[in-house]
């Protein structure tokens, strides 16, 4: 088929995808500025700094339109979210709307692109757009896909272009060679997006050299020219990673500085007298390749895959799993089928789902929903196989057995969603406030009316990078901020904000000596000492205290 | 003819290593015995003696011991080993390494039977054979007096001889199937879980040939009914396995769903109260402990208890992991005759762990390793014929070789990391010290000696160590077991007995001193320095 018959509106599988679509943008916009209750602080920061880079053309960092990364809070962000949400701010303003959209978008936009991508994928197999539209459903109605979607994750962006650019490779492939060419722009930007594409691509731009270099050959001067592109596409990226500051967030997270390992290493040797087989057996190296397969196993925790996710509230509501419990089975099934099918789709699509993990099996919290998105549509492409060869299958069988089968797998498939559903709206947000660092915009509120009054503001910094809530919701331009603030980089190169104009930000007892008389403290509630006032509150959704705004007595 | 004696000799060569990997160091290594240990020893001292059990029952079908009432097919077993040794940690664990080594052959058999239609059977059926030999998971269990093994054992003999009546048309063999596979169920629970399910669906796969056979299907039905009544019927044995139940420690496990109703109720939330219904908790419960089994975390790397696998690995070789995938793959692909016995077997075989506490359970889930021995197999004897197929290519020789080296680091870890570290690692698991302090407690003659509750069991302790006269005991005991109030065997004393200590009195502890100023006169060291059993004489 080709794709300009495609685009037909009398071609049902395009209405049926359409409706996939708008079932996927419904599920991620719907609510989002109240599911979830809150900007988380990465959400605030990447906002203040594509309003920073759309009203100045500087970062708030004071550097001119960056492209490798945002030095933000020393973390440095991936550039590519934060230009599309300055895209965002443009028709949408400065809102939280505006910062989730970029992801919510791209993220329905998925769901679409993997519809094609399965299609090239699965080019042999016999019912390849009815599969296309399983997988393409699948990931519409996936939590994982669904929450990582309603706020502004780098990953989610990541996963897009990845996806996006993957689908672009098999489509050059069987047909227009000179689609390669856009092919390597998405994958390139799909690595300028989130730290675990630049692990991940490289390994599947290989994979697809080893399993695809026949084809390749054939499009020489193609590929020769995609090859080129990307490569200068990269130049900034290259000397970003040269550079030792990219390493400290990896060094920081990554499992090889546990010295646990050597610990227990040097005891093994020493009990058993540092003999021969101890030095080859309890060597060190043996151990962290153990702890690097514990690691990389974790991402089969059952718990975490199929009841409650990550353990992080933000990536999962803790009321499902990051897959449906009901697909399970197919999971299983689609696993058989496609080594049966015992070609070079098989292999593709084994790699992708081996090579997932890889750069977040290093780190030490896993298994962890967000930086391993890349699994999401490869589950679901194996899900999907495996239910459409059940489907197969069952269909030449008696009808009763096929009936009882696909009811069963539908009711247990309906609680689940509702049972997401209704927790996941209901007492999600309530419980999980906190997680979401609630309360900033009401209490920054609050304050900003009444600052005319005081000659300064203490605010509470314990819920965390209090100094960028406040630059986002009071307004504060950023040629004031470059003026007014004091950004300090730490040892670890992370930067601590205390001071921007009239607030301070402030950790520990919120009130000091030198304070002027007329201050106006916002505190939490244990850094609140009985001499203040509590003059006005903010709480938590579930009723807690969070911001206790407090005057001198 | 010559091929087979090969085989045979082979298979000899196979069932002395797994012998040898069993029986090597038996009774050293762990260097000493758990509480249930000591009781299935000296429970079996006490029928060899006196035909009665520690509390003067003869014969028992249950023995009730700390009052988990013991399965007796263990204790039976060690009747002989002990009269012939003597009562020490050899003899007691002395079953679990014989059905352990045994098993071994059973699965040659097995394999042989399963894959009756499939080329190359017998070196399929060697392969079988030598990977439990070699596995740690079996090793681990037939190394210490835990009935796991034993209920294993009973299954693939069972499953051996159900396979050959049939394919035989043998009569005697279904009435020494069934038998064996009552024996498992009174080996050890969860085969009492594992065992009637597993047999419906088998007679379901070959209902063919059953329903040809009225007669003798009726009559094995009753004989399996018959063979099992004894434990079915038997209050204490199914008391015993309801009290490890999940549903047991149902305030923990219902908390969160109790406040969430609660919360709904509040809030007016009518499809809540319907959502947060406890009988969801059940069922996720008991389908997460399932899957937990099938977790490569717990399988490859980390397994559960310290006591239940070798420090720093898991239950399984990682190098299994892909040969295990593959030769299920295999067996479905290629349509072996049987692959449905295994897979089902599989499938059933986490269940008793699953409604069990403490979920994933290497030795509740013992009966999961035969398919998973079987499917490595397969997926490595294909392997293996792949590589060293006529088609040269460098690639599959190159991986032949490193799959092979890495069976053998494998195995040198795994021999490493067993018996060079599972002593200085795993003693406080294994309860060490405790031997040392009731050997010590017997020479004390003029003094009263006293076990702390933190030594716990410390009577059957010291009961075995110094073979203390069954029938003495039987005669002379009030409370022994799970009783926490305090009693005595002669001038030893166990139980809450703090009160009751004089000055003098010796007090044996596995914590700090509890009179303040005591004399420290003696105290065990475990291998790793810190401190297992302290003796302390009040002043």
């Amino acid at each position: 088929m080709d794709y300009m018959k495609f685009f037909n509106l009398a071609n049902k599988k395009l209405i049926i995808l359409l409706f996939i679509f708008l079932v996927a943008f419904i599920l991620r916009f719907g609510d989002v500025t109240k599911v979830p209750p809150s900007l988380y602080w990465d959400e605030v920061s990447q906002g203040y700094n594509a309003y920073s880079v759309l009203t100045t053309g500087y970062d708030e960092h004071h550097n001119l339109l960056p492209l490798a990364d945002f030095v933000a809070f020393g973390d440095n962000k991936a550039p590519v979210n934060i230009y599309f949400i300055a895209l965002s701010m443009i028709f949408l303003g400065k809102t939280t709307l505006a910062i989730r959209f970029p992801s919510i978008l791209l993220g329905s936009l998925t769901v679409v692109c993997a519809y094609f991508l399965v299609r090239e994928v699965f080019w042999q197999h016999k019912k390849r757009d009815i599969l296309a539209l399983v997988v393409s459903g699948l990931l519409a109605i996936s939590p994982w896909h669904i929450l990582l979607s309603r706020a502004s994750y780098e990953a989610n962006i990541a996963t897009f272009f990845t996806v996006l650019g993957l689908f672009l490779f098999f489509l050059a492939k069987r047909k227009y060679g000179w689609i390669y060419i856009f092919s390597s722009i998405s994958l390139v930007v799909g690595f300028y997006s989130f730290n675990a594409q630049r692990v991940f691509i490289p390994l599947i731009v290989f994979s697809l050299i080893v399993l695809y270099w026949r084809d390749l050959l054939k499009t020489k001067k193609m590929i020769f020219l995609s090859a080129v592109v990307g490569a200068i596409l990269l130049i900034p990226m290259f000397f970003y990673l040269l550079n030792p500051d990219s390493r400290t967030r990896f060094a920081e997270v990554n499992i090889f500085s546990d010295s646990g390992v050597v610990n227990q290493s040097n005891t093994w040797l020493s009990e058993d007298n540092n003999s021969l087989t101890g030095k080859i057996f309890d060597n060190r190296r043996v151990g962290y390749t153990f702890l690097y397969l514990k690691h990389y196993f974790d991402f089969f925790n059952p718990q975490y895959l199929f009841f409650t996710g990550d353990v992080d509230t933000r990536f999962s509501s803790q009321a499902s799993g990051e897959l449906w419990l009901w697909e399970l089975p197919f999971i299983l099934i689609g696993f058989f089928a496609l080594f049966k099918m015992k070609n070079r789709t098989t292999w593709f699509v084994f790699l992708w789902f081996l090579l997932a993990p890889v750069a977040a099996a290093t780190a030490r919290e896993t298994p962890h929903a967000l930086r391993s998105e890349t699994y999401i549509p490869i589950y679901e492409m194996i899900a999907g196989l495996g239910l459409v060869t059940a489907y197969l299958f069952l269909k030449e069988q008696k009808r009763i057995f096929f009936y009882t089968v696909f009811s069963f797998v539908f009711l247990v498939a309906i609680f689940e969603g509702v049972y997401l559903w209704h927790e996941y709206f209901t007492t999600y947000p309530i419980k999980n406030s906190y997680d979401w660092q609630y309360g900033y915009s009401q209490a920054i509120a609050k304050t900003e009316k009444l600052q005319k009054n005081f000659d300064m503001i203490a605010f509470t910094d314990t819920y965390g990078r209090a100094y960028v809530y406040y630059l986002f919701y009071a307004n504060v331009s950023p040629q004031t901020y470059w003026k007014e603030g004091n950004p300090t980089a730490d040892v670890f190169g992370l930067y601590n904000v205390t001071r921007v104009g009239k607030y301070n930000f402030r950790g520990g007892i919120i009130e000091q000596s030198s304070d002027p008389k007329r201050t106006l403290y916002v505190a939490s509630e244990s850094q609140l000492k009985p001499d203040l006032r509590v003059i006005d509150r903010v709480n938590f959704l579930n009723g807690d205290p969070a911001f206790l705004l407090a005057v001198k007595k | 003819m010559n091929k087979k004696i090969i085989t045979l000799l082979v298979l000899a060569l196979i069932f002395l290593l797994g012998t040898f990997l069993r029986f090597y160091q038996l009774g050293k290594t762990p260097d000493s015995l758990d509480w249930d240990e000591a009781a299935w020893g000296y429970n079996a001292y006490s029928i060899l003696h006196t035909g009665k059990d520690e509390y003067g029952v003869s014969f028992p079908i249950s023995f009730k011991s700390f009052g988990d009432y013991k399965q007796p097919v263990y204790i039976y077993s060690e009747v002989l080993p002990i009269a012939i040794f003597g009562l020490n940690a050899f003899s007691t664990r002395f079953p679990s390494a014989f059905y352990g080594s045994l098993s071994t052959i059973f699965v040659f058999l097995l394999v042989f039977e399963l894959l009756y239609k499939t080329k190359n059977r017998d070196r399929i059926a060697l392969a079988g054979a030598l990977i439990f030999a070699i596995s740690p998971w079996s090793i681990q269990f037939s190394r210490v007096a835990f009935e796991a093994t034993l209920g294993v054992f009973f299954v693939l003999v069972g499953l051996y001889l159900l396979l050959l009546g049939i394919r035989k048309k043998s009569n005697i063999a279904f009435v020494i199937s069934i038998v064996s596979f009552a024996l498992s169920a009174y080996s050890y629970h969860s085969e009492k879980i594992f065992m009637p399910l597993f047999i419906i669906v088998l007679f379901l796969l070959f209902h063919k040939y059953f329903l040809q056979r009225k007669v003798l299907t009726a009559f094995l039905l009753i004989l399996i009914f018959l063979t099992n009544s004894l434990w079915l019927f038997n209050s204490t044995t199914t008391a015993r396995g309801a009290s490890v139940l999940f549903t047991s420690q149902q305030t923990q496990l219902l908390k969160n769903s109790a406040n969430a109703i609660i919360y709904d109720h509040q809030h007016n939330d009518k499809l809540g109260v319907l959502l947060n219904n406890r009988r969801i908790v059940y069922a996720n419960t008991f389908i997460l402990n399932y899957l937990k089994h099938w977790d490569p975390n717990w399988l490859f790397i980390t397994g559960d208890l310290q006591r239940h696998h070798a420090p720093g690995m898991g239950l399984l070789y990682l190098i299994s992991l892909p040969f295990i995938l593959f030769g299920l793959f295999v067996s479905f692909r290629d349509k072996f005759e049987n692959r449905y016995i295994l897979l089902i077997w599989f499938l059933l075989s986490p269940i008793a762990s699953a409604i069990a506490i403490d979920a994933p359970n290497a030795e509740r889930s013992l009966i999961m390793l035969p398919p998973l021995v079987i499917w490595e197999a397969v997926g490595f004897m294909t392997f293996l014929n792949w590589s060293i197929s006529k088609n040269l290519m460098i690639v599959k020789r190159f991986l032949l070789i490193f799959v092979i080296i890495a069976y053998i680091f494998n195995f040198g870890y795994y021999l490493q990391q067993y018996f060079a570290h599972t002593n200085y690692d795993t003693q406080q698991y294994w309860q060490y010290g405790y031997q040392q302090a009731a050997e010590f407690a017997a020479t004390q003659t003029n003094k009263n000696v006293y076990f702390d509750n933190s030594i716990e069991q410390g009577y059957i302790f010291y009961l075995f160590y110094n073979k203390f006269d069954p029938a003495k005991y039987q005669a002379m005991h009030t409370n022994s077991g799970m009783g926490k109030s305090c009693w005595s065997i002669g001038t030893v004393y166990f139980g809450s007995c703090q009160t009751k200590v004089n000055k003098g009195d010796l007090y044996i502890t596995s914590n700090g001193d509890p009179f303040t100023k005591s004399k420290l006169i003696n105290k065990v060291q475990y291998l790793n320095g810190n401190t297992a059993v302290y003796i302390y004489e009040k002043s």
